[in-house]
């Protein structure tokens, strides 16, 4: 009943997000400017570079905070590649996406091999690679001179025509992460992996290697985030992506995916991302203080995992409409 | 793995319903098990004919789960043979079992709750196109032919599993077994948790599997059932068979002291 869980979840988020939409709009001077409207793109995009291979991995029934600092490590190593080995940006941009990669592998090698539950396993991770990134640059951001000239910097900065590039990545993104689930076998064991996990090891799949290439694509994606916003500033700064888990994690939960597993759409979390990110934006032209909108976007997590209860496919709300079709079927 | 598929893809449902006169699918001999110094298993024959239901009986530690899940491969003997259609066969897996066409449904079911019938039916033999591409359409037609020809209605395949009563997973569970082209199906307490008509309903369907020509194994506490869908009980006590039955010439009585150990059955 694919309209029914539409109509659930994410109709009710697209309205909060149309409401927030509206309500700055009537609120908050210059958000309707085109720099404004073009900012709130960009930053949704960076959120759903990673958010979207992490919903991927909550519906596996796993978790990533190591997400931020993976992010930051490939930021930096692009950088430190591109100054002090004098690396082809191209090529370091390869070796911060293949160092992501390797960090998501072996964060779903111990996961899923050695059994360690990865909410403990990447709050370790969180740390270590932060404190890589700061041993790499001895806690320095490193610059990329104005003479070192790359296709590199304009395929990460540019934009075409008014729209960033990083809109673009993200929507292809949306579509290849909306495809796989909906429409692959991949997907179809995702959902059974997160869904019941011993019913998917019953009936011969195998979700040990699924998690695996989950947090394997989750940190490809975090490597490439990192080289891009390296290539973007032109400056690889070890604290980059510091918070960044906050706001990716907030949209994936917004958009309706469930850190139990089996439940989350690519569709819930482009509108999250756009929430959590027309609300950062959207506050500061307010002129609420930074701290503030920290608040706000904390209070839209605990609001959204407590509606949770109260949406989900056995609530009162879905029964009702359980109760609307039966009928229909039996006249 | 001992033998093949000799219809492989072929539903059972499909052929005309074979008499039980027909010689035995399943031929397991001398079946042991031991746990460490405890043996569950001893010594235990049982054959199972195409369009006949078996019932398995016997007080709680008489065997019957352990009897159950090496014949389906969950686990491996320590002793005896078991053959399907006169061929041996050696089940490292319950993927080998499924493979020569023994389909276990468990108390669990196996079911994904927030997905779809239709994908909880295929689940983990998911018809894909180009290797990859699950196949909707082909899904939601043999899913709606599958239930036609056992007789189950359902909501629309389309629908997740969480919605449904415990006789409509079982049915799920069923016909997933079915589809794989299962002709031993062996049902583990299928009607433990369910009231009146949802059993009614499932004994039904435990008929129509029946008259497809399956050879079924019924496991189960409850005579009622028994002696209504069964056509011959085997009974353990402390991992031995102490009966045979067929079930048309045997009393409710008599049945009920074999699994206590009044007085020894045929």
């Amino acid at each position: 009943m694919s309209i029914q869980a539409l109509f659930r979840r994410e109709v009710a988020i697209a309205v909060v997000a149309a409401a927030l939409y509206i309500g700055f709009a009537l609120n908050a001077p210059h958000f309707l400017d085109a720099q404004t409207q073009f900012e709130i793109l960009r930053v949704t995009g960076f959120t759903l570079l990673v958010a979207l291979p992490l919903t991927m991995l909550v519906i596996a029934g796993e978790v990533d905070l190591s997400i931020g600092s993976n992010l930051g490590l490939a930021s930096v190593v692009t950088a430190v590649a591109i100054v002090d080995w004098g690396w082809n940006p191209w090529a370091a941009a390869l070796l911060a996406v293949a160092i992501g990669g390797g960090v998501g592998l072996a964060n779903g090698w111990v996961v899923v091999r050695l059994g360690v539950p990865s909410f403990i396993l990447t709050i370790g991770m969180l740390s270590l690679l932060r404190g890589l990134a700061l041993v790499v640059t001895m806690g320095l951001s490193i610059d990329i001179p104005g003479e070192i000239e790359s296709t590199f910097f304009a395929f990460a900065g540019g934009s075409v025509g008014p729209v960033p590039a990083q809109v673009l990545w993200a929507l292809a993104s949306f579509a290849v992460t909306g495809f796989v689930l909906r429409q692959t076998l991949f997907g179809a064991w995702l959902y059974a992996t997160g869904g019941n996990l011993r019913a998917a090891t019953q009936m011969g799949l195998r979700p040990g290697t699924v998690k695996i290439a989950v947090f394997v694509a989750l940190g490809l994606c975090c490597g490439l985030v990192g080289a891009l916003t390296t290539g973007w500033l032109r400056l690889g700064a070890p604290n980059t992506g510091t918070g960044g888990e906050l706001s990716t994690i907030a949209a994936v939960i917004i958009g309706g995916a469930a850190l139990s597993g089996g439940v989350g759409t690519a569709t819930g979390t482009l509108i999250g991302a756009l929430i959590v990110s027309m609300l950062q934006i959207g506050l500061v032209l307010m002129g609420v203080q930074g701290n503030w909108v920290q608040v706000c976007v904390g209070v839209l997590i605990v609001a959204a995992a407590g509606a949770e209860p109260l949406l989900r496919a056995d609530g009162r709300l879905a029964q009702w409409v359980q109760g609307l079709s039966d009928k229909r079927a039996t006249a | 793995m001992g033998c093949l598929d000799p219809h492989p893809g072929e539903l059972p449902v499909t052929r005309p319903a074979a008499s039980a006169a027909m010689g035995p699918l399943l031929v397991a001999e001398g079946l042991t098990c031991r746990y460490g110094r405890v043996t569950a298993l001893d010594g235990v024959d049982i054959a199972l004919r195409p369009g006949e239901v078996t019932a398995l009986l016997g007080d709680n530690g008489a065997g019957k789960s352990t009897l159950i899940s090496l014949l389906s491969g969950v686990r491996q003997p320590s002793g005896g043979t078991i053959a399907m259609a006169g061929e041996p066969c050696r089940f490292d897996s319950p993927a080998d079992a499924r493979a020569v066409g023994i389909a276990t449904v468990f108390q669990t079911l196996a079911l994904v709750e927030d997905r779809s019938i239709a994908e909880n039916l295929f689940l983990g033999a998911e018809p894909v196109r180009f290797g990859f591409l699950l196949d909707r359409r082909r899904m939601q037609r043999e899913a709606s032919a599958v239930f036609e020809r056992l007789g189950v209605v359902l909501p629309p395949v389309g629908t997740a599993v969480r919605h449904l009563s415990g006789g409509q997973r079982q049915a799920i569970a069923v016909a997933r077994t079915v589809l794989g082209g299962a002709r031993v199906v062996i049902l583990d307490e299928p009607t433990a948790a369910l009231g009146v008509r949802e059993t009614a309903r499932v004994l039904d369907l435990i008929g129509r599997l029946k008259a497809s020509g399956a050879a079924v194994l019924l496991v189960s506490h409850n005579m009622d059932n028994v002696f209504q869908v069964a056509d011959r009980a085997v009974v353990l006590r402390l991992g031995r068979k102490v009966a045979d039955l067929a079930l048309a010439q045997t009393s409710r009585t008599q049945l009920v002291a074999s699994i206590v150990g009044g007085e020894e059955g045929a």
